[in-house]
């Protein structure tokens, strides 16, 4: 008798219930929404000579030199020649500089002391008189 | 005639499998672009830079006007900042490291720091700048 009975229930439908994992990737997605940020960081991109760049031997008078001293004076040297200016004539500096070298590398020197807003500045002034590469040193270290 | 009416009634259930298709492909878009950036965890003001660019960066270190050096909101020793560098690149190997350097901090302390990130394996290292109109830069 109990055979038969078992027989006469309905089959039930062979169904996986996804509910659950609804509920789950729906928290998963809320979650990632809200932890995404889209918010870059803005910077300048800066080079550091490496200690196998250091092999490279570049011609002193290819580099135009920008040396930031301690008290906040600006030092450019170029072939020789290296006069005292002002930040405002970095720029103008450089870009004289590069006109007869295009190829030229630019290096920023700073004393430790010197503040770190100058150094931005050079190295941001010298990157809009069209440098492509700044190039950063320490004068001592 | 009679079989026309004899078919079963359809259920009325919406059909949710498109938009099942759409979340999970909103989901895996949101697993792949999140990216954890950690802060540093001091406020510094940073320089103003006219050619100042978006990076797309998640190793972020801060530098104080007094030198201390910050990183994922606590202060760490330049000894220590190869390995931190290293332990967050193995994490995010294309992330470009950033540092965010106060106006006034030593900028001796910064081109130390530099070389110790160098240390730690990474090949891209900017400056944190504000960036600013050319008309604009004081």
């Amino acid at each position: 008798m109990a055979r038969r009975r078992r027989f006469e229930k309905k089959p039930e439908e062979a169904e996986i219930n996804i509910t659950p994992m609804l509920d789950m990737v729906f928290i998963m997605l809320i979650f990632f929404i809200v932890s995404t940020s889209f918010i870059h960081e803005s910077g300048i991109n800066v080079t550091r000579p490496s200690k196998g760049s250091q092999n490279k031997v570049v011609k002193e008078s290819k580099i135009v030199l920008i040396q930031i001293k301690n008290d906040g004076s600006i030092e450019m040297s170029y072939g020789g020649a290296s006069r005292t200016v002002e930040l405002s004539a970095v720029r103008p500096e450089v870009e004289k500089d590069l006109a007869g070298n295009p190829d030229a590398q630019v290096v920023v020197a700073v004393s430790p002391g010197a503040h770190a807003g100058l150094m931005v500045e050079a190295i941001d002034r010298a990157k809009q008189a069209g440098a492509k590469k700044v190039s950063l040193a320490s004068t001592q270290s | 005639m009679a079989r026309r009416h004899a078919t079963t009634e359809e259920e009325a259930e919406i059909n949710i499998t498109p938009m099942l298709d759409m979340t999970f492909i909103l989901l895996i878009f949101f697993i792949v672009t999140t990216s954890f950036v950690r802060p540093p965890g001091v406020e510094v003001n940073k320089p103003p830079a006219v050619t100042a660019e978006s990076m797309h960066s998640n190793i972020l270190l801060a530098v104080t006007p007094s030198g201390q050096i910050w990183m994922n909101k606590q202060k760490i020793t330049l000894d220590q900042v190869p390995g931190l560098v290293e332990s967050a690149r193995a994490q995010a190997p294309q992330g470009n490291v950033v540092i965010i350097v106060d106006q006034d901090a030593p900028s001796g302390m910064v081109v130390r720091l530099m070389g110790q990130v160098k240390l730690g394996g990474a090949t891209s290292i900017a400056l944190g700048a504000r960036p600013v109109d050319s008309n604009g830069g004081s």
